[in-house]
């Protein structure tokens, strides 16, 4: 009789197929503090082809599969919810096959990651820009947009999501299926509509409906005018008011908020860092560009102007262009703005990371901030928030970032942590995005049970042997 | 090993698997040999560091399915280089740790366990006739010198025109030097985690180069060079003179005048190959560049170079264990050296040299020691 | 030479006079330096004890040889070199308590000042 793992092995070659302890452990957890659980086996396909012949064989056997990108997995997202899954470990489908430049689009496959993009663009497409986020450079860019993560352009355009201009998948059922305008041909991937939008179908389900087997995302034109600065400030509340009239008025590409914590710890600071009374609370790093240096000129003279309108409220909120920063700390201080995933070594400290991030109203952003902070601080955690305006402001970003030594009890007060947290974000209608299980089914409870069971059924309908990614958002 | 010293223990808490150590830092390069080879996130850096945690704290069970991952490894350090956490510069340690606990529980990999019975039975990883005091005769050698040139396993029994160029080299400098009775220096028992038997090997070569009245010894080889530099002081083994590797006396004699390298008509275009014991676990990038410099060649680099080069395949026990595997991580390496146009790839360890050679065609560009390079121009 | 303060203000200066320290002549001048000084930032006031070497506090010692009070802003504008510690002292931007009684303490503290916030 042939074993699974044989099976497996005739698809993509037994050298890419294990169920060694070491895979099985290595694979079985995340650097978050979620629960590990081993697969049987991980398999790791090169082509479509091979990913549709695991999804066949996988509905054969009845055997579930979770999808792995590049490695950075967290909120336990890549971990199986059932025993003996198989992990699809897709960093071998690591090609960026085309750049379109007229289009302004890339179709790249899943192992490509943020730090090759900006690579392969510097070399062959000065011209144009993707964006980047405070993660390691190597982690995967579609899996990143299917999350709907953020980035350095998310401030103007929003989660990484909207990028997408049509993606190709393997369906549970084995169908290999195109969305968006690249059903008319391979060169033709310019956007998602007027169609059936069905890339939604794949963004958001962390997995649960396909693998993604390649994904058109747009790219931009690099601005040829830019500028940096910090700004610093005080209060949860009168910070993010600030940040809404900065981004109201169109000036920036990016504003990415941090806790003065993340700004100590960015400078060289060792671990743990603590918030001292007197520094300022926040310190956001905002990029303005402009096709011209006038019209950058005149952008930053009214940033100025709202800084200094702000400290009628508070004389000692800090507008500091970032050659100063550069001067006073070091050069690669130019790396955190420039390449925001430089910046993600200050989250390397211990051997865990964690957060509970949102989406959020405007109106409530403020509050989340400020209560989130009591939270954290209760729980004795270094402060590091990070916050960012979304999409022109239409909403924002907050999260709370915890680096910790993942020992049991720090498992467990972190776990409550992120709780308590939780429970607030909710609380304020806001939406937690890559969600672990326990925190999509908090999110369950609250959330309109139509919506919960048309979920369900679109699931149900596109995976009735319930081979892909079983349990994950606590479905 | 005590638990007093567990580099393993000592870094239980970090490495979040961010991935940093599989690239080269902002140039986006591979730079795990094993990690590109084998693609499992257990063949990385980050990977392994895990299971070392997981095995120490016993949330794993040793067997043998975890010797792949264990030793799958060249040790080239590369991973430390492009790591940006606070434990980088002890993965390695971590790995080697690592190694000598599996060799503890589960026993090492039958081709490794072959070379230690060698380096017991015959003094040399190779199983050859141990005859390094021939080679005082052949070439008249003082039984005392100022200088020790400590030939190395794989010079003296594989490598031969690596050893007979450095003799022939400082000979024409007018070096002041012999060779001793030398006995493996332990490089690849250390690298494989079979520490047993290097202890005595060391001590043997202590009394050896004190014997010979020696103020300095001269390797060859770029794992002879970090072993007597690095990990005998490690091991509480002093060699009480000073350890300098070929690279570092080439540049010596070159400064001082003793050794004049001719002009030539032909100016070959050379590339050099940085080896990861010369190179990153010993900080050695520029000596041989300056020694380059100075022979009328011409020096078109890599476009992995010094800290960020491309491991040749060889190291860590990787050749005798995995030949495929490391012979097509030569491949890739000389599919660089391609890409420069040079005439010859040069380079300063004979274990590179070995592998490097292996993973060329016929028609490829001769790999060659400096050594061998500096006694052509002088 | 210095510890590592805990607070903003505090190793920023640490890491820019280290920075300067680095010049042997200068270190050993300083070492021989026994003042004290506040600068009051509008963030919060850090003390430098200078005592065979530099150290850090934050808060405002009691017995300070002079107290030099700027913004943070200030110290910004020194940085990018749009105001001189002459203008920003004459304009107002920087005030100094002691100096009078102790010129030569705040002769030094400003050359250490202009040259660590140059770089």
């Amino acid at each position: 009789m042939v074993s699974l793992k044989e099976k497996f092995e005739r698809i993509v070659g037994a050298d890419h197929v294990s169920d060694g302890a070491a895979e099985r452990y290595v694979y079985s957890r995340d650097m978050t503090e979620n629960p590990p659980r081993e697969p049987q086996l991980v398999v790791m396909p090169s082509t479509a082809e091979e990913v549709q012949k695991i999804v066949r064989l996988a509905n054969e056997e009845r055997v579930p599969l979770v999808p792995f990108a590049t490695g950075q997995s967290v909120g336990g997202l890549t971990i199986p919810q059932v025993d003996d899954a198989v992990i699809v470990d897709l960093k071998r489908m690591n090609k960026i096959l085309n750049v379109d430049e007229e289009g302004m689009y890339m179709v790249i496959e899943p192992g490509v990651t943020f730090g090759h993009v900006r690579k392969y663009l510097d070399e062959s497409h000065p011209d144009l820009r993707y964006t980047y986020a405070i993660s390691s450079p190597f982690t995967s860019v579609i899996a990143n947009a299917l999350l709907q993560g953020l980035c350095d352009l998310s401030t103007r355009y929003g989660s990484m999501a909207e990028f997408i201009n049509g993606l190709e998948a393997v369906l549970p059922t084995g169908e290999i299926v195109r969305v968006g305008s690249g059903i008319l041909g391979d060169d033709n991937w310019f956007g998602r509509y007027p169609l059936p939008d069905l890339v939604g179908l794949f963004t958001g389900w962390q997995g649960m409906t396909g693998i993604v087997t390649k994904m058109a995302l747009q790219l931009w034109p690099k601005k040829p005018f830019t500028r940096h600065f910090a700004l610093f400030t005080f209060g949860e509340f009168m910070t993010t008011d600030l940040l809404k009239q900065i981004v109201r008025a169109d000036l920036a590409e990016d504003a990415g908020a941090l806790s003065f914590s993340v700004v100590k710890a960015l400078i060289g600071m060792p671990a743990p860092i603590e918030a001292i009374e007197g520094e300022p609370d926040y310190g956001t790093f905002l990029t303005l560009s402009g096709i011209t240096s006038l019209e950058l000129d005149e952008k930053v003279r009214v940033l100025k102007r709202i800084v200094d309108r702000s400290k009628a409220e508070e004389p000692k909120n800090l507008l500091i262009p970032f050659e100063a920063v550069a001067r006073l700390m070091s050069e690669e201080a130019y790396g955190w703005v420039d390449f925001p995933s430089d910046s993600f070594k200050q989250l390397t400290e211990y051997d865990g990371l964690t957060w509970m991030g949102t989406y959020i109203h405007p109106k409530n952003w403020g509050e989340a901030l400020f209560k989130g902070r009591k939270i954290v601080e209760k729980y004795g955690y270094e402060l590091m928030a990070f916050l960012k305006p979304m999409k022109g402001m239409h909403f924002c970003e907050f999260k709370f970032i915890i680096r910790f030594k993942r020992d049991d009890e720090n498992l467990k007060r972190v776990h409550q942590c992120n709780n308590e947290l939780l429970d607030l974000a909710l609380d304020l209608k806001a939406i937690p995005y890559k969600t672990p299980v326990w925190s999509a089914k908090k999110l369950h409870e609250r959330a309109d049970p139509n919506f919960i069971e048309l979920v369900r059924r679109i699931r149900d309908l596109l995976d009735p042997n319930g081979i892909m990614n079983p349990g994950r958002w606590g479905l | 090993m005590t638990s007093d010293e567990s580099v393993i223990e000592q870094w239980l808490h970090s490495c979040v698997r961010c991935s940093n150590c599989k690239y080269v830092f902002r140039e986006y390069f591979p730079s795990c040999p094993a990690g590109e080879h084998f693609g499992f996130e257990t063949y990385y850096a980050s990977g392994r560091i895990w299971l070392a945690q997981a095995l120490y704290k016993g949330d794993l069970e040793w067997e043998p399915s975890l010797l792949d991952p264990i030793f799958a490894c060249t040790t080239c350090g590369n991973c430390e280089i492009q790591c940006l956490a606070p434990h980088s510069e002890h993965i390695v340690d971590m790995i080697e740790e690592l190694r000598a606990r599996a060799v503890q529980e589960i026993g090492g990999l039958p081709s490794h366990i072959r070379f230690r019975e060698n380096v017991v039975q015959c003094h040399n990883p190779y199983g050859a006739e141990h005859h390094n005091r021939n080679l005082v005769e052949t070439h008249s050698l003082p039984l005392q010198a100022e200088t020790v040139y400590f030939v190395g396993c794989t010079s003296n029994y594989r490598e031969i025109q690596i050893r007979d160029a450095t003799i022939s080299v400082l000979k024409k400098a007018g070096v002041d030097f012999t060779v001793v009775d030398e006995y493996c220096c332990g490089s690849p028992l250390i690298r494989t985690g079979q520490l047993a038997p290097v202890n005595e090997a060391a001590q043997h070569n202590v009394d050896a180069i004190r014997d010979a009245g020696a103020k300095r010894v001269v390797t060859s080889c770029s794992g002879c060079y970090r072993t007597l530099s690095r990990d005998y002081p490690k091991l509480g083994i002093d060699l009480g003179v000073e350890v300098m590797h070929i690279t570092q006396l080439l540049k010596e004699l070159i400064d001082k005048g003793a050794i004049v390298p001719r002009p030539t008509e032909h100016r070959p275009t050379i590339t050099w190959h940085d080896p990861c014991h010369l190179g990153r676990h010993m900080g050695i990038y520029d000596e041989p560049r300056t020694v380059i410099s100075k022979l009328p060649v011409d020096l078109v680099e890599m476009e992995t170079t010094r800290e960020n080069a491309w491991c040749c395949g060889a190291g860590g026990g990787a050749k005798a264990a995995y030949n495929d595997w490391s012979v097509e991580t030569s491949r890739e390496r000389i599919e660089q050296a391609l890409r420069t146009g040079a005439e010859f790839i040069v380079t300063a360890c004979p274990f590179c040299s070995r592998n490097l050679r292996d993973g060329c065609s016929e028609d490829g560009p001769p790999v060659i020691d400096l050594t061998e390079l500096v006694d052509r121009f002088i | 030479m210095l510890d590592e303060p805990k607070d903003f203000i505090g190793y920023l200066m640490s890491q820019l006079i280290n920075r300067q320290l680095e010049d042997p002549n200068l270190e050993s001048r300083v070492k021989g330096w026994k003042m004290t000084v506040v600068l009051a930032t509008d963030y919060y006031p850090v003390t430098l004890t200078f005592n065979k070497g530099v150290r850090f506090a934050k808060g405002a010692a009691s017995d300070a040889t002079l107290t030099v009070e700027m913004s943070f802003g200030t110290i910004i504008r020194l940085v990018m070199e749009e105001t001189s510690t002459i203008k920003a002292f004459l304009k107002g931007e920087i005030k100094a308590k002691g100096m009078f009684r102790h010129p030569m303490a705040m002769k030094r503290f400003y050359g250490l000042l202009n040259a660590a916030l140059k770089g």
